[in-house]
């Protein structure tokens, strides 16, 4: 059996579920495609902070050894203010071997001894430079230079290098500007791999040796006019051949790349851990997401259950009551208790049909009850008198005068029993369809006059006269018994309900097609009232019994059923002079047949 | 005790006639609500036995325009409608009793005697003066413990004298109650049965029980008497 409650909660939770589920799944969705999103950026900005990370400890490692090259140029570089001492610094020196020509050359440089002696030999100034280089933690050697005469001839190096040489690229020792660092990974042979900086610089020259030199020297004599030349630009260069007046020197300074790797390794693992991290956040964060949806779903889902199961008791309510109502129903009580002005529309139409199927119900069972009634009443009459003559003949001896007298009696109450219970099958056989029409050709006229032979006698004992108006014969195919008992009838209640000494007039003929019938009395009439109820079952005009004409008021309800079933009509006129009842059937024509005869003496 | 029977149904008629008039009844009939009316105003009735579906007037209309009017003869509705509507209704409109149809004989007798108990006011159907009963159930009678035949025409005399015991009874009470509409009313038809009554109840007995009040009537000897 299937449960509209049952059925409604269960299609409303596998809606709710997917409905539930879809909306999950998207909010899911969407939010973690949000965090995926958020992860990539924040992944992006690791990498871009890693790289910029990178980049500040290249650069920091690069000004590390530009800050040491500049620092070693520094050194190397020197200058000198002894002009004071420059005649003796001449003399000093023209008394040396190789002074005397290169003595007028310093004076026209206006260089002093010193420096030249610092110009010869660098490696001299250069000696501190070792204290450059930090000691290793480990002994083993992090940071390298070497100074390079412009021609690249090695001036220093470090004694880390031991047997290494770093190499001045040829190209670059001729044209690279001076002051601009150069930077390059180098590998240092079987040593480690290192970050190299390569710095030219000039050794500088007093101002004024310069100018001679340069007014000596340059057969276009134009005098060196402005500042001394800014540092990265190149100074003017002086030279008789190949000798250079203002020297570049190169330093070289190095310091192990793995270093460096060591550092972004490093930071290449912090920022592995900080994208696992993100990772483990967003995974974190789903799998909270995750846990918040299915808390959420299973709160809603059990809140709307609830609700749902509220929603639908109030809901099935209203046809809870009409179920509850409907099952008050019973054979005794045929109302439906029902308050239809809250009922819900769409239980309207049902209560109502229900309400005039009961109503009709009702009134069938009360006509069925009255019905019962009625028989009841018309049978124990005639009953009660049959059984108290058989008790009144039972008391006592009686001679055979009183008992035919008594059984006479008995036998009057018998047929009068038994006539309606024929009547009461004569309709039941056609309520139930199996009173057929059992069609001969048939002189209606003829019939009509043998029907109203048969009813005179007792007319003429009422003293009422029947007249027959029927000149030609009506030669149809009909039913004769039943047109004899519809006749039959009609003549029984037009004698009964006559008035003394009255008439009736029955009339037969043929009209457009069909025959027609009429019976008129001379009676008392039938009320307006009474003649929209005289073809129901059991209706009397006159509720009082007319114990010589047992009809129970079943004779009309007889005839208008056999009248329809014939497919003929009857109606009635009455006033106070009289009643006519007009009968109006089919006239189909006879099959060439001879005209029953044996009819008649069936239908009376 | 005189009954009026109205009731449509001729054989029915005929049947409870004869029955009640052999136990001893005086019987009227009336075939319709009119005639019925009319005999009810003209004679004084013990019991009226009606029916409800009448021609003309019918039963409830009748019984119910009498207890207007004032008529106090009892009312038996006798009727083939058993509904328990109509009962009350039959009752309510003043009917002492309702049988419905079909019956027993019997039965209709034993509620006709208890009718005729409460007009008089009896509720023992035994009726005692001095040494004789008259069991009007039994219809038997009996003196000094010796049993007594009557007839029942005797027995419906000794039973109104008995019902009326020490008051006079004229010849035409008697009359009224003991014979109805069809019988000749000749002069001396009383006197014959009293002295039939008289020869079988107090001539073996003493002290005599039928007393004649010369000029009035006849009277049973009362308990003071």
């Amino acid at each position: 059996m299937k449960s509209i409650r049952l059925s409604l909660v269960l299609y409303f939770l596998v809606l709710l579920a997917g409905a539930l589920g879809a909306v999950s799944w998207l909010v899911y969705e969407s939010t973690s495609r949000t965090l995926r999103k958020r992860e990539l950026r924040m992944q992006e900005l690791v990498h871009a902070q890693y790289q910029a990370s990178c980049h500040e400890k290249r650069t920091a490692l690069d000004q590390r050894v530009l800050g040491q090259a500049q620092t070693l140029a520094s050194m190397a570089r020197t200058t000198h203010h002894l002009e004071s001492l420059l005649p003796l610094g001449m003399l000093g020196a023209a008394t040396m071997p190789q002074g005397q020509y290169l003595v007028p050359l310093w004076l026209a440089e206006g260089t002093n001894i010193k420096m030249m002696t610092d110009l010869r030999s660098p490696e001299v100034h250069l000696k501190s430079a070792e204290d450059l280089i930090p000691e290793p933690p480990d002994g083993k050697p992090q940071e390298y230079y070497e100074v390079f005469r412009s021609q690249g001839q090695s001036l220093a190096r470090s004694k880390s290098l031991a047997d290494q040489h770093f190499l001045l690229d040829e190209d670059f020792q001729k044209n690279a500007p001076a002051e601009v660092p150069h930077f390059d990974d180098v590998d240092l042979g079987t040593g480690p791999k290192v970050r190299r900086v390569t710095l030219k610089f000039h050794v500088k020259r007093e101002r004024g040796a310069q100018i001679a030199l340069h007014w000596l020297l340059q057969p276009k004599r134009t005098f060196f006019k402005g500042p001394s030349p800014r540092p990265g630009s190149n100074p003017p260069r002086f030279g008789l051949g190949n000798y250079e007046f203002s020297p570049a020197l190169f330093v070289q300074y190095a310091r192990d790349s793995a270093l460096l790797g060591a550092d972004l390794q490093s930071l290449g693992k912090q920022r592995d851990e900080q994208l696992a991290a993100l990772e483990d956040e967003t995974l974190a964060d789903l799998a909270n997401l995750r846990q918040k949806l299915w808390w959420i779903s299973l709160a809603t889902f059990l809140g709307i259950l609830t609700g749902s199961l509220l929603l639908i008791h109030l809901g099935l309510a209203p046809l809870a009551r009409l179920s509850d109502a409907v099952s008050r129903v019973s054979p005794r009580d045929f109302r439906l208790k029902l308050d239809t002005k809250n009922l819900p529309r769409e239980l309207l139409p049902i209560a109502d049909r229900l309400g005039q199927t009961l109503e009709q119900l009702k009134q069938a069972f009360a006509r069925e009850k009255q019905a019962t009634a009625d028989i009841s009443h018309e049978l124990r009459t005639p009953l009660a008198a049959l059984l108290t003559t058989v008790e009144v003949a039972l008391r006592k001896q009686r001679t055979p005068e009183q008992y035919r007298e008594m059984l006479e009696d008995c036998q009057y109450s018998g047929q009068q029993m038994m006539q309606l219970v024929e009547r009461l099958m004569a309709l039941a056989r056609l309520d139930s369809g199996a009173d057929r029409l059992q069609t001969g050709p048939v002189d209606v006229a003829d019939l009509a006059r043998k029907c109203a032979n048969l009813v005179r006698p007792l007319a003429e004992a009422r003293g009422v006269t029947i007249a027959l108006h029927a000149d030609k014969p009506v030669r149809v195919q009909a039913d004769s018994v039943k047109i004899c008992e519809v006749l039959n009838n009609l003549l029984h209640n037009a004698i009964q309900y006559n008035k003394p000494n009255g008439s009736i007039d029955l009339s037969v003929h043929r009209e457009n097609g069909h025959v027609l019938l009429e019976v008129s009395d001379t009676g008392i009439g039938i009320s307006a009232e009474a003649r929209g109820h005289i073809f129901e079952r059991f209706y009397r005009a006159d509720p009082s019994r007319h114990s010589d004409t047992p009809n129970a008021g079943l004779g009309l309800s007889i005839v208008k059923s056999y009248i329809d079933l014939m497919g003929g009509k009857i109606d009635v006129d009455s006033s106070s002079a009289g009643s006519t009842f007009r009968v109006q059937v089919p006239a189909v024509e006879p099959s060439p047949e001879p005209i029953m005869q044996t009819g008649i003496r069936a239908a009376v | 005790m005189r009954l009026l029977l109205v009731e449509d149904h001729k054989p029915l008629i005929r049947s409870l006639k004869r029955g009640l008039e052999e136990e001893g009844f005086a019987v009227d009939t009336a075939e319709d609500g009119e005639e019925g009316d009319y005999k009810a105003h003209s004679a004084n009735y013990d019991v009226i036995i009606l029916d409800l579906m009448l021609p003309k007037i019918d039963g409830l209309t009748l019984l119910k325009n009498w207890r207007q009017e004032g008529l106090k003869m009892h009312v038996l509705v006798l009727t083939a409608r058993d509904a328990t509507d109509d009962k009350v209704k039959g009752l309510d409109l003043g009917a002492d009793d309702y049988l419905t149809k079909p019956f027993q004989l019997e039965e209709l007798l034993a509620r006709l005697r208890a009718l005729v108990r409460r007009k008089h006011e009896v509720k023992d159907p035994v009726l005692r003066v001095h040494d004789l009963e008259i069991d009007t159930a039994a219809r038997t009678v009996r003196r000094s413990g010796r049993a007594i035949h009557l007839t029942p025409r005797e027995f419906a005399l000794l039973q109104f004298l008995a019902y009326n015991q020490g008051k006079v009874v004229t010849r035409s009470m008697i009359w009224d109650h003991l014979y109805d509409e069809q019988d000749e009313n000749t002069s001396n038809v009383v006197d014959v049965y009293i002295r039939y009554l008289r020869t079988k109840i107090d001539k073996d007995f003493e002290p005599p029980l039928i007393l004649t009040r010369w000029g009035e009537g006849y009277m049973l000897r009362g308990v003071n008497d």
